[in-house]
């Protein structure tokens, strides 16, 4: 888990999202904002019952829309220079 | 066996995510811009963590309640004014705002929570009311009646920006209910404000990221809180434009809008 508290921005599908990370009952959740008239998006990071971690929405039903910002928001941490 | 979004997890991971969904569910401005307007309305504030240099992103009502306040039909009154027993018409007390040069007054209802419960509201963008006096074509002179005309104002090159702002605890004592309520602070109006707000020349006092850490987590004195609660964001970091008359209804209030008859702004500062 990173200390990233700043807003950033990911590209989805040739579309600029805004991400602002932000912390709820003290866990990191990112508020994904779309520039269409998609509603907003919160995803969070969670481990499956074997210890894996994913990326799930919150609350549930929009799985596969977490899981391909979530990858983004990985890939978005991975090229941050340390 | 347990499944959040058909993924399996344990109980606890469980318990975990459905703790978050509950408290998302009582954020309602994660659905719209963070954008203040003008009624007792919950707004999205930064408050410290215990004593830690850590803050989490909560909801407050924007209307400081002192804790004297004991029930809700009380505010309401304490709000919006109200006729006494005696028949005369008692004034409400608008604490949507503090005013910085104030704050720490002794005997002052906001003293203890300058001292003690500061926090930040985090905004996209304020309103704020412009006053034209038109020129009489009979006269030449201006007249008495103002035109008022709103304008949106946010930061240059910043989505979102930081208030200082004060936080009391609230309960009503008739129904439990519990709410943490705030006030923002207002310091005098920098030259951009000063045409805008042209009455009470007075604005926000909004504050770099450094100054927001600081009034957080700051282990300041009565003089370093007054000096940040006083700061005057520059002027020529901000962006103003005027917006319709009706924006409040609008189904996208910071839309921009244009008047004829208004006047552009100075912005040679």
């Amino acid at each position: 888990m990173n200390n990233h508290k700043e807003s950033f921005e990911i590209i989805y599908r040739e579309n600029i999202l805004k991400v602002l990370p932000i912390y709820i009952e003290k866990q990191l959740l990112y508020h994904i904002q779309f520039p269409d008239n998609t509603p907003p998006l919160n995803i969070c990071s969670a481990a499956n019952f074997n210890q894996e971690k994913f990326w799930t929405s919150v609350p549930e039903g929009r799985q596969q829309l977490a899981i391909e910002t979530g990858l983004l928001i990985d890939h978005y941490f991975t090229i941050q220079p340390k | 066996m347990c499944y959040y979004n058909s993924v399996k997890v344990n109980q606890s991971e469980l318990l975990r995510l459905k703790s978050i969904e509950k408290a998302i569910a009582q954020y309602d401005f994660f659905n719209k811009p963070l954008l203040i307007g003008f009624d007792y309305l919950p707004v999205p504030v930064l408050k410290r963590v215990d004593k830690k240099q850590d803050f989490e992103l909560v909801q407050m009502e924007w209307g400081f309640l002192p804790s004297y306040i004991k029930t809700r039909d009380q505010a309401n009154k304490f709000r919006m004014g109200y006729k006494k027993e005696n028949g005369q018409w008692q004034e409400p007390i608008l604490t949507m705002n503090a005013k910085s040069e104030e704050l720490l007054g002794e005997r002052k209802m906001y003293r203890d929570a300058a001292l003690n419960r500061r926090c930040v509201v985090l905004s996209t963008g304020f309103f704020e009311w412009r006053h034209q006096f038109p020129v009489s074509k009979k006269t030449g002179k201006p007249l008495k009646t103002a035109v008022k005309y709103p304008y949106r104002i946010g930061l240059k090159n910043r989505d979102y920006f930081f208030m200082a702002g004060i936080y009391n605890p609230w309960k009503d004592e008739s129904t439990g209910e519990y709410v943490e309520t705030c006030s923002i602070i207002t310091t005098a109006a920098n030259p951009l404000m000063e045409q805008i707000h042209n009455t009470k020349k007075r604005m926000p006092t909004i504050l770099t990221d450094d100054l927001a850490w600081d009034w957080l987590f700051g282990d300041m004195d009565e003089t370093a809180i007054s000096n940040i609660a006083r700061f005057q964001y520059p002027a020529n970091e901000m962006a103003a434009y005027p917006v319709a008359k009706d924006f409040r209804q609008a189904f996208d209030p910071a839309e921009a809008f244009s008047y004829q008859d208004l006047p552009e702004l100075e912005t040679d500062f």
